[in-house]
């Protein structure tokens, strides 16, 4: 596939409403939503998906269509907490309403990033095991040993996020430094290394960020007098996250579902004819393998969600009334 | 029955090619759609399936022409020579256990009751190695000492004495129409025959209603296997024919018809196809449609809801067809983007595990192949 075949695939639009979204023409979320928006919703074969990209792209388009045709808008929250967004976004929404425009819905995903609704074993396990003939087991293992790293990560992004929006100029410094720990940097990131990721478990980052904390305020006498960043306040804040249920739906979707697949794949002596010589590991290795997943990944999501077995059903059935009353006026065709 | 391979070469707009069934996995695909410009080949390729298969699946269908010269593709330099080139088709076909287990009951079955002529020695059908048939076809037809072989003949077949295992579907249909089967659907599920679907449908002479009466049931074996009975006669046939089968099905079993009205009504809701009425109580009974207060039969029908119901009744007749090879050349013609939609989200579910290898110029069908990692793209026009 070619990005021209795909281009020449996706346009024009014919449906009657439309439904905007993040990722790109190759994404999860237009795969996804293509597919699980006619199984939801009666008439919802009419209900255009577009992927836009960016989040202001999404905004931007809402404004730009939004007063020929009823559109809706869904956005990933990331790290933001979901009731903030939804307030910012509704926010939003009514403004666009004042300016007559169709929104029906602007909204965001609950979970961080739609890939985050896949990492769910009804979802994950039936495709792993039945494309790499591997067992249940070995992909639960990958799973929880790859998500118990991540999870740590993101509690460190989530501090550092936290001492830079408190912290202004000066927490970008400590933000450095402690990036820059000699221990916690390579652990920051999966690195793929002879067959497998390399990564820091749970208890070796918060090792290291305890020994960070640790000399805070050695450091911290010095570049934040009078400033509202305290080493109380950090170290409070971090053993705050690690005390929080902060579970595998939390941590970056897309980047833990291409840890687990490529490994998985790897151990099972995968290769694809379409892979040439990308080394396992290697970003195009993991982007080719994620494509040749994603149809089997995304049919599985749309009938755990059809069939009410997804931990998250009852947040996509709501998008679908809402997708509803957009074309429930145009089901007569 | 599953396609797993096929390259043609010298065959009407194809020079060469190998178009691959597999996915990246290993498993054969489902569903392949072919785009291209006209001319591309995707029609050719089609046809070429059709042209290698139909001898030994003894399919019948005047929608793909017997062989003949028009077949082989000509270049400058050949039109220029005494003799015209050669056109090839070679694939390979894959059984699966449940396949080779019924086929092997129905030979049985067949030899049970034929002990005494040639159905005993056809008894011992050779092994398949991984249950992998491969066929090669080629036109012109092979000159033997004794004259020259049908045009539909296959020139070589791997393992040797094979062909059993490609009858299989049509000795389903034999002994089925001689009421030989306790549980036909089981064996309709595992044994995969062919279906042709042609780009140039004349359905208006398809659906009329006949001049004398009739009740429409086709029950001859060769009937039963042929692809040119009309709509109309299929959807009449199996009106009342329970998914089963028959045999020893339950009474409250549903019947073809219901499958057909229910994926009909999910396809092309809000209108709704309703079965066969009989006008007046009289004897001759006509399928018939309905959409808000109007009812109306067949053939005042849109083409597209003919086209719809000629996809669903074929594939559910003489019951609904399992692990089948199905061509559709450009499905698409006729239907809004939005019932294509709903065609391609259900076709998968359309009679059992059937692979599907549709062509098509439609850019909805093109975006919603690229998106299953299904499209095989034979080219930019010019």
């Amino acid at each position: 596939m070619t990005p021209t075949q795909l281009y020449r695939s996706s346009y024009p639009r014919t449906g009657d409403a439309a439904l905007l979204c993040e990722g790109d023409l190759l994404g999860f979320e237009v795969a996804v939503l293509q597919r699980w928006l006619p199984t939801a919703v009666v008439g919802g074969e009419a209900v255009d998906i577009w992927p836009c990209g960016t989040k202001d792209a999404v905004r931007g388009m809402l404004d730009s269509i939004g007063r020929a045709r009823p559109v809706a808008g869904i956005v990933d929250r990331d790290w933001i907490s979901y009731p903030t967004v939804r307030a910012k976004l509704e926010s939003e929404a009514k403004g666009l309403q004042a300016r007559a425009v169709q929104v029906a819905f602007y909204g965001a995903w609950e979970r961080p990033e739609i890939e985050n609704y896949l990492l769910d074993e009804c979802v994950l396990l039936p495709v792993l095991t039945s494309q790499f003939g591997v067992s249940e087991d070995q992909v639960r293992r990958v799973f929880q040993d790859l998500g118990d790293s991540e999870v740590a990560r993101a509690q460190v992004d989530q501090l550092l996020q936290w001492i830079r929006s408190v912290g202004g100029d000066v927490a970008r410094s400590y933000e450095g430094w402690l990036r820059g720990d000699e221990q916690l940097g390579p652990w920051c990131k999966p690195k793929w290394e002879a067959g497998g990721w390399q990564r820091g478990g749970r208890e070796a980052i918060q090792d290291c960020v305890d020994r960070a904390l640790e000399r805070l305020p050695e450091w911290s006498e010095q570049k934040l007098k009078d400033r509202p960043l305290t080493p109380d306040r950090i170290s409070r804040t971090w053993h705050d996250w690690q005390a929080g249920e902060r579970g595998v739906q939390d941590v970056p979707g897309k980047e833990l579902l291409q840890c687990v697949c490529a490994e998985v794949a790897f151990g099972a002596q995968w290769r694809a004819n379409s892979l040439g010589a990308a080394e396992p590991g290697s970003p195009e290795y993991v982007r080719t393998l994620l494509r040749l997943l994603q149809p089997a990944l995304a049919a599985q999501l749309v009938k755990t969600l059809a069939e009410h077995e997804h931990a998250a059903s009852d947040e996509w059935w709501a998008l679908a009334d809402t997708c509803a009353k957009m074309v429930i006026p145009h089901a007569g065709l | 029955m599953r396609l797993l391979e096929l390259t043609i070469s010298g065959f009407r707009a194809l020079d060469s090619i190998a178009l691959p069934l597999c996915d990246d996995f290993g498993a054969p695909r489902p569903l392949t759609v072919l785009a291209g410009p006209n001319g591309s080949g995707k029609t050719s390729i089609l046809f070429a399936i059709v042209q290698t298969l139909r001898g030994l699946l003894r399919y019948q269908t005047a929608r793909v022409p017997l062989p003949d010269d028009l077949d082989v593709r000509r270049t400058r330099a050949d039109l220029l020579a005494a003799r015209p080139d050669e056109a090839l088709c070679h694939l390979t076909l894959q059984f699966d256990a449940d396949e080779v287990s019924a086929i092997r009951e129905l030979w049985d079955l067949s030899a049970d009751q034929h002990r005494d002529n040639e159905q005993q020695a056809i008894r011992n059908v050779p092994d398949l190695p991984n249950g992998r048939v491969q066929i090669t076809w080629g036109y012109p037809p092979e000159r033997t000492p004794v004259g020259v072989r049908p045009s539909w003949w296959a020139r070589d077949i791997s393992p040797r004495g094979a062909h059993p295992w490609l009858w299989g579907y049509g000795l389903l249909i034999r002994l089925w129409t001689r009421g030989r089967l306790v549980e036909p659907r089981r064996y309709f599920q595992a044994v995969g025959g062919l279906r042709f679907y042609g780009q140039h449908r004349d359905l208006a002479s398809e659906v009329q209603p006949p001049d004398d009466a009739d009740d429409g049931q086709i029950t001859t074996e060769r009937s039963v296997n042929s692809a040119d009975l009309s709509l109309r006669e299929v959807l009449l046939s199996v009106d009342r024919r329970p998914v089963s089968g028959g045999g020893s099905a339950a009474p409250d079993s549903p019947t073809i018809a219901e499958l057909i009205t229910s994926k009909f009504n999910q396809v092309c809701a809000p209108r709704r196809y309703i079965g066969v009425r009989y006008p007046g109580g009289g004897p001759v009974g006509h399928p018939y449609l309905e959409h808000n207060d109007r009812t109306y039969p067949l053939h005042y029908a849109s083409a597209g809801e003919q086209v719809v119901l000629d996809h669903l009744a074929r594939l559910s007749y003489p019951s609904p067809l399992g692990n089948g090879i199905v061509l559709m050349d450009e499905p698409d013609l006729h239907l809004h983007p939005t019932w294509l939609r709903r065609w391609f989200q259900l076709l998968p579910e359309i009679g059992g595990d059937n692979q599907y290898i549709v062509t098509t110029q439609s850019p909805v069908l093109r975006e919603l192949a690229v998106r299953d990692n299904i499209l095989f793209d034979l080219g930019e026009l010019g």
